[in-house]
């Protein structure tokens, strides 16, 4: 065994947090949360970085990576509080792929379990999937455990788990949309209402799906968090009180190593369940699926109790000064909260893993 | 020890009971943090008034019905279980007037106290500043004594409802060449004097709820200073102990929250995941109850909460986020539903509710700062 990031992988997220560096300032994140409207060509730029096909196949035009690159990106989204569907899109891209092309989409596997195959049902769903990884299109999955998709204001189809065993596909102006507000502005979760029908049934597995979407949202919880504690370290410096900085006050240094001690243990749980994920049919055959929703289980509710603990010292440790939208700091910890929650949040998560023991 | 409720208290209770029951709003009100909701709540304190119930522990005098502390909790209780709306005049009720009965002269009494009880003038209170949050006593805002006025100048901040409030009560620097907690006055301003000027802001849910307060050669009679000049610390501490304590946050809140906590696992939650975290919150909402009723009796004989009011703080503060947090959690995916959302459940209650427990830890003294006081003061360890 050798637990690491490879250089390679490494130098993706590399690239990729220079890029929302550049690209997705808190500046760029508040403009995209008061206006209601996505970073101008952000999108764009994720696209031509190749971000957007992690999951597609190099055969087809894609980077052929798995869950373990996925879960790097993902962090770093977190990280800038990407205001972006790159969660959502990512994982609705996988189901395609995984549809398309069974065999392929992952570097460490060869072979596929799972994806179930519905034949010749839509025609159009290899170009459906060819615009999806080229930013022509966004696609949005609902999620077995939820009845909203995010940033249904922003898909142009739907991923559409009816029943747990697999997937429908339609189109916008084929379904009916409810959308909602949410804390984290950007998100508009929207529930889908929709006719399902043999011509709609494209298959894909959605339990797997789910999994994706939490270790993706995992991730992000460990992004976010890192931030939230960064920021603050920083803060608590600076500020001063009885002639001295917040930060030399020991239940101040407390809290945030409190923070530490909880990201640090949830992030390589984390990478750990991505590449559960990435390997599931290389593992000890019978085990897997319980070892595999176990580990996606504990990587989420770990990253999620971090995300919470650091949203709250964060804020405690400012004070006043966090507890309005003036500061940038309330982004992070309203997507602290809501990626949490998301696919399933930490009673979800240690509920399914209880009922595993 | 006798636990039971007198006749009389009883009574009072049915008494209260009957009168909310009859005088509730059909519809809730919009959230007071809101130009529209501030005014329809201070219409509901007129209400309150017209009947006697805005300050029931407050002599008749000045528009109360000289109920005891132990009725009062009980109105409370009352108050919270029947959902009738928030109390938009809290600070000036429960922070300001338990000081100006203590330092006020009968003219300030008279002239100040039934225009709150009525709700006519609602009060907001400016004492933090960009640099004295916790070390209040390092303020620099100043008020210089010209004859009959005090000139002000400087910057208030953080300060709730004062976009929309009547009057602030302030603790200002009276004596410019002084340090710390010696110099300081405490000053009643009404927010149309001239020279002062407020910048109102979001708070973490974008309610404008927040004010910055500017004074620029602000002019303010001095028949508006409370108590000493130059003693402004000393009266400021007698809020504070208020703040902690019982008067800001009666256990009723939290006992009507802990209930609808456990409604809510009813009916949301079938699998009994929950229940052992539902008992235990509601179990520290009644401790809660008790150690009121126990600090309402030594009240009563004259004592003095004194530093335990920073455990009571502590105490109810990180109640009520555990509590909030809980139920967001048993939200699942509607927890993040804001105000508006066609699905948010019950118009979102839980998680504002959740973004105002957020702030517990955080106003009336940090929770940092009442431990160590706790710590120092309560146990006798050694400052640092
Ligand atoms: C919702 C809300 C409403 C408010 N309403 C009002 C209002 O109406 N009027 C008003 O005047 N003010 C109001 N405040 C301000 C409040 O009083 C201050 O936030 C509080 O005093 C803390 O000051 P600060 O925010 O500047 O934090 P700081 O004092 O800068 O503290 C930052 C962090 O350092 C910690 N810290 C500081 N000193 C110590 C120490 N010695 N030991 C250990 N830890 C320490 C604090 O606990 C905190 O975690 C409100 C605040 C909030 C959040």
């Amino acid at each position: 065994m050798q637990f690491e990031i490879t250089s390679d992988q490494k130098l993706f997220a590399d690239t990729f947090r220079s890029l929302l560096e550049a690209k997705c300032s808190s500046d760029d994140v508040r403009k995209s949360w008061e206006e209601g409207a996505p970073i101008e060509n952000l999108w764009h730029e994720i696209s031509e970085m190749g971000a957007l096909s992690i999951f597609a196949s190099e055969a087809d035009g894609g980077l052929g990576l798995s869950e373990v690159e996925m879960a790097l990106l993902m962090e770093e989204a977190g990280r800038a509080a990407l205001p972006e569907p790159f969660l959502e899109h990512t994982v609705a891209v996988s189901i395609l792929a995984s549809i398309l092309s069974p065999s392929l989409g992952n570097s460490n596997s060869t072979k596929k379990s799972g994806d179930k195959i519905i034949k010749n049902q839509i025609a159009e769903l290899p170009e459906i999937f060819e615009k999806a990884i080229s930013e022509e299109i966004i696609l949005s999955p609902t999620n077995i455990n939820s009845e909203y998709v995010a940033y249904g204001n922003r898909a142009d189809f739907f991923l559409l788990a009816h029943r747990p065993d697999h997937f429908h596909l339609l189109e916008k102006d084929a379904v009916t949309l409810h959308t909602q507000k949410s804390i984290d502005e950007p998100r508009n979760p929207t529930k889908v209402e929709y006719d399902p029908s043999k011509e709609t049934a494209v298959g894909g597995d959605p339990a797997l799906a789910f999994n994706r979407g939490a270790v993706g949202a995992a991730a992000i919880c460990l992004g976010t968090a890192q931030k939230l504690l960064d920021t603050t370290v920083e803060y608590v410096k600076e500020r001063k009180q009885f002639g001295t900085s917040v930060g030399t006050q020991q239940a101040v240094k407390h809290h945030l190593a409190n923070v530490a001690i909880s990201i640090e243990h949830a992030r390589p749980n984390v990478y750990a369940a991505a590449w559960h994920l990435a390997c599931r049919d290389d593992l000890n055959a019978g085990e897997v699926a319980g070892e595999v929703d176990k580990a996606v289980s504990s990587a989420k509710a770990l990253a999620s109790d971090a995300a919470n603990l650091a949203a709250k010292q964060a804020l405690q440790c400012h004070g006043a000064i966090a507890y309005t939208i003036e500061n940038d700091l309330n982004f992070w910890m309203k997507q602290a909260w809501v990626a949490a929650n998301s696919w399933g949040n930490s009673a979800f998560h240690l509920n399914r893993i209880s009922n595993s023991l | 020890m006798n636990l039971k409720f007198t006749a009389e208290e009883n009574k009072f209770r049915e008494e209260v009971r009957e009168w909310l029951g009859k005088n509730i709003p059909a519809e809730p009100l919009p959230s007071l943090d809101t130009a529209e909701g501030f005014e329809l709540h201070r219409e509901w304190e007129k209400k309150l008034f017209a009947d006697g119930w805005s300050v029931p522990n407050w002599p008749k005098e000045f528009g109360g019905r000289d109920c005891s502390i132990t009725e009062w909790l009980i109105f409370e209780e009352e108050y919270w279980a029947s959902n009738a709306p928030g109390r938009v005049n809290t600070n000036g009720i429960s922070l300001l007037a338990p000081t100006i009965f203590q330092f006020g002269t009968d003219e300030q009494q008279q002239r100040i106290l039934p225009k709150m009880a009525s709700g006519e003038e609602i009060w907001a209170q400016a004492w933090s500043e960009p640099n004295a949050g916790s070390d209040l006593a390092s303020l620099s805002t100043k008020a210089i004594a010209d004859g009959d006025w005090f000139i002000l100048n400087g910057q208030k901040t953080w300060c709730s409802r004062g976009a929309f409030a009547d009057w602030l009560f302030c603790i200002v620097r009276t004596d410019p060449e002084s340090e710390r907690h010696h110099g300081l006055s405490y000053l009643l301003v009404p927010a149309d004097t001239e020279g002062m000027e407020r910048r109102v802001f979001g708070r973490l849910d974008g309610r404008p709820a927040f004010s910055e307060i500017f004074f620029t050669d602000a002019k303010v009679h001095k028949s508006n200073l409370l108590g000493e000049a130059g003693q402004g610390w000393a009266v400021a501490m007698a809020t504070t102990s208020s703040e902690r304590g019982l008067n800001l946050r009666a256990p009723g809140r939290f006992m009507a929250a802990a209930d609808k906590l456990a409604e809510l696992e009813k009916e949301l939650s079938a699998s009994g995941q929950y229940s052992k975290q539902v008992a235990n919150i509601w179990a520290k909402s009644r401790a809660y109850r008790w150690v009121c009723f126990s600090a309402a009796a030594k009240l009563a004989s004259g004592g003095e909460l004194g530093s335990t009011a920073s455990m009571m703080k502590v105490f109810w503060s990180e109640l009520d986020l555990e509590l909030c947090a809980l139920a967001l959690e048993m939200l699942g995916d509607r927890a993040e539903l804001m105000e508006g959302s066609p699905d948010a459940y019950n118009n979102s209650s839980w998680l504002d509710d959740y973004l105002f427990a957020l702030a517990g830890p955080i106003y009336a003294g940090t929770n940092e700062i009442q431990r160590n006081i706790i710590a120092e003061r309560v146990l006798g360890l050694p400052r640092k």
